[in-house]
């Protein structure tokens, strides 16, 4: 113990008083959280230029760039060639050409990270240009579609106005051709009646006509028969010289004569009846002709009135149909109508819903804070920064444990002391223990700082965590520290081994996501990573510092870590069984 | 005379490289030995041996009442050996605490050697300030901090100037007559002959010494006995 705690103070003293390790454990990482915290003291977008290709005919997007002036300068350029070539040179970090309908943006793809977030913007601002002008284009519609519908309304209305229309005017007609057919039924009747009248006229003008031609044939043949008798009872009296009987015969014939003259007068009259008859049968036959003629008609008209029913019933039908129809297009259009314009232009929406939105220490703050709009993006921002906290202490774990548990090994293998260390009888654990415990010392004591400023400075929840973010940062900072003492016992000069850790670090860097994800590489790369203690410690941390992931949930990453680090260990020993075999062999 | 440590049948071997072969020496209490050879006779793997650093391939190392080689020697090598980074004390401090020596115990050797090396005035000086000759002091009372038996010295005088060499020798001396079993290794066959209670030639890998040597070198300065044998051996 006493070896132990003799070998720790001298440890801490050589540290002190090496300007390389003082630089390692102090003055690189003050520096570097002072750089940072300058760094992240305002995040947003500076010295950004974005240049612009200006078509006279295309203007389309020209009220796109003041909404974009929060992202930087925009730059008017006449043509693509001279805006890519100032792209191409890095004065611009974007370039966007109207081109119709589309706005092309032009990145360099070399500088993937800032291009991408410019075009995050870009896009966004196109975006809710396009949605501004989907909105305007979907209110007009729908506003036609609530016109369509209101007229598809009246349209109904007015349907069943027309349907009431034909139902009475259906039902005049009904009542007309019940009319009609009343009608036609009376003037068949009167048809018939008339033709019995005519019958019977015809038939009694028939008879009078047959019994004038009979009776005034005879009486007109009695009569000249008489008149004849008479004659010759006149040439006969005459003959007789019957003078009175010639009177009385001449007086008779006068008689018959004058009965000849009242038949012939009676004939006549008859005759004149009989004809006016005619004309009456005729006048019948006319009145019974017309009669048809009016019940043709009247069969024809109802037969039409039959026709105007039936299409009017088609056509009730029909207009039923077309106002259930109406009815039906009319309510889905006066649904479609009532659809908001947000529902159009955005069905689906993608809600980015961060799981952290800055720690309960900051939120609390900020619920009893009055705060201005630029306070409170400032109070958003202090979020974003302090989801770098496990990045930067991953990054000083592994920059300062395994750079100054190498630089100390090394200070330690080429000292002068080396050879008198090997003399000393204890164990070559006693001086492994007090080198690692001083990395593990002054490490931890730069992890506790930088905990204390995200507590003091930051608002982070560390206190509700403090356990688990210990426990994997002392896993860290022990791994990263055997890193350090295996690279100084392979490389053996310091020179050489510095450049192996930078190398070492460099590769851990890209290798564990940083530089690029880890998700974009080849797909062993994900196993790789996650061996690699940079990043399954700020894995780790995340998990621990902003949500609260219990130790016991973290038991398979941190196995894994445990795991590595016993590797480690074995993999320093071999390093040292060879450092110390070559040495001994001179 | 009593044998304080005793070498038998040491043999050492890196490899197929025979480095020692058959080494057998018996180093008596209150011993100044010299030991001498040419350049990569195997001169330091012997120290090294002695001091426990290296274990031997065959053979072994005798110390009585099965003492520990390492706390029973201190060795002190041509190059000096303490941090440059801490000062004069700090570094007696610290190696004395690598003994495992107490607190009490290391205040009064630090006390005693300082005034044995004459380092009093340079006791907070940073160790990689000192004078040449303070330095090779302070080595030398690095290997005496926890009051070993034996002494082992691998060339203490080489790049030295005479003055140093002289102050050196004294000190030596010193240590000497204090009772300590001093083993030196040098290539200044004069000095060694002049005040080496006994002398080993070491030539490939293997030991010419007490009686062996006595008969050889006879009357004889030892430069000539050694070129004679290192030649014969070469």
């Amino acid at each position: 113990m006493r070896a132990f705690s003799a070998s720790f103070e001298k440890d801490m003293k050589l540290l002190f008083r090496n300007w390389t390790s003082l630089f390692v454990s102090v003055i690189g990482p003050l520096s570097i959280m002072l750089v940072l915290i300058i760094a992240f003291s305002d995040l947003g977008f500076n010295s950004i230029t974005i240049g612009h290709v200006v078509d006279p005919a295309n203007v389309r997007f020209d009220s796109l760039w003041p909404k974009l002036s929060y992202v930087g300068n925009f730059v008017p350029y006449a043509s693509l060639d001279d805006c890519t070539a100032d792209l191409k040179t890095q004065r611009l970090h974007l370039c966007l050409q109207p081109s119709g309908d589309a706005l092309n943006a032009y990145f360099d793809n070399t500088r993937e990270l800032i291009s991408l977030i410019l075009l995050n913007q870009v896009r966004a601002a196109v975006n809710a240009e396009k949605e501004a002008l989907v909105r305007q284009k979907a209110a007009g519609f729908l506003g036609e579609v609530k016109n369509t519908a209101d007229f598809l309304d009246s349209s109904g209305s007015f349907a069943a106005v027309l349907l009431k229309d034909l139902e009475r005017q259906r039902v005049d007609l009904v009542q007309a051709k019940s009319d009609l057919r009343s009608t036609r039924e009376d003037v068949e009747l009167r048809i018939d009646e008339l033709r019995e009248v005519r019958s019977e006229v015809s038939s009694a003008h028939s008879q009078a006509e047959s019994a004038k031609s009979q009776g005034f044939g005879k009486a007109e043949a009695t009569l000249g028969e008489a008149d004849a008798a008479l004659y010759n009872a006149y040439n006969v009296a005459a003959a007789t010289g019957d003078a009175a009987s010639m009177s009385a015969i001449s007086a008779a014939r006068s008689e018959v004569q004058a009965s000849r003259n009242d038949l012939s007068e009676a004939r006549s009259l008859v005759d004149g009846e009989l004809s006016r008859v005619q004309k009456v049968i005729d006048g019948i036959d006319e009145a019974l002709q017309s009669l048809e003629r009016a019940r043709d008609v009247i069969i024809r008209n109802e037969q039409r009135v039959s026709n105007a029913i039936e299409t009017i019933d088609q056509r009730s039908v029909e207009l039923r149909d077309l106002q259930t129809r109406i009815d039906q297009q009319g309510s889905k259009l006066d649904d479609l109508g009532k659809t908001s314009v947000d529902e159009v232009v955005k069905p689906i929406t993608v809600g980015f819903m961060p799981l952290f939105v800055g720690s309960e220490r900051l939120r609390d703050l900020e619920a009893g804070w009055d705060l201005t709009e630029n306070q409170k993006q400032r109070l958003l921002n202090f979020g974003t920064i302090q989801t770098f906290l496990p990045f930067v202490l991953s990054l000083l774990i592994c920059f300062v444990a395994t750079m100054l548990s190498n630089i100390l090994l090394l200070e330690e293998l080429h000292s002068p002391a080396f050879l008198r260390n090997q003399l000393m009888p204890r164990s070559w654990l006693v001086s492994f223990g007090s080198l690692f415990l001083t990395v593990l010392f002054v490490t931890t004591c730069q992890v506790l700082v930088i905990l204390l400023m995200g507590y003091f400075i930051f608002y982070l929840d560390i206190l509700k965590s403090l356990g688990t973010l210990l426990a994997v940062l002392l896993l860290l900072i022990g791994t990263h520290t055997l890193i350090g003492m295996t690279i100084a016992y392979v490389v053996r000069t310091k020179t050489t081994s510095l450049l192996v850790c930078a190398f070492f670090l460099m590769v851990t860097l890209i290798l564990g996501g940083v530089v690029y994800p880890v998700e974009r590489m080849a797909s062993f790369m994900s196993t790789v990573a996650s061996l690699i203690p940079f990043t399954s410690g700020i894995s780790m941390l995340q998990q621990s510092l902003f949500y609260n992931v219990s130790l016991s949930d973290l038991l398979g990453p941190l196995a894994i870590l445990i795991v590595i680090f016993f590797g480690a260990a074995v993999v320093m020993c071999v390093a040292r069984w060879a450092f110390m075999d070559s040495c001994r062999r001179g | 005379m009593s044998a304080i440590m005793q070498l038998c049948d040491v043999s050492l071997r890196f490899g197929s490289k025979h480095v020692l072969s058959n080494v057998n020496l018996s180093i008596n209490q209150g011993t100044l030995l010299g030991l001498v050879g040419r350049s990569g006779a195997g001169k330091t793997t012997l120290l090294r041996v002695l001091t426990g650093m290296i274990a031997p391939s065959s053979g072994k190392v005798f110390l009585p009442n099965r003492a520990s080689l390492k706390k029973m020697v201190g060795f002190a090598s041509q190059e000096y050996s303490f941090y440059p980074q801490l000062s004069v004390v700090e570094n007696l401090w610290y190696f004395g605490r690598m003994y495992g020596l107490s607190s009490r115990v290391i205040s009064s050797r630090i006390k005693e050697l300082l005034v044995l090396m004459q380092l009093e005035e340079a006791r907070h000086r940073i160790a990689s300030k000192l004078s040449g000759g303070m330095k090779r002091r302070l080595d030398i009372a690095l290997a005496l901090i926890h009051d070993p038996p034996i002494l082992v010295l691998d060339e203490p005088t080489t790049g030295l100037d005479v003055f140093l060499q002289e102050m050196v020798w004294s000190l030596i001396h010193r240590i000497h007559a204090l009772g300590k079993t001093v083993i030196i290794s040098s290539h200044d066959l004069r000095e060694l002959e002049k005040w080496c209670t006994e002398l080993v030639i070491v030539s490939n890998g293997k030991l010419i010494g007490g009686q062996e040597l006595k008969s050889l070198k006879g009357a004889r300065q030892l430069e000539v006995v050694f070129r004679e044998v290192c030649d014969a051996r070469v």
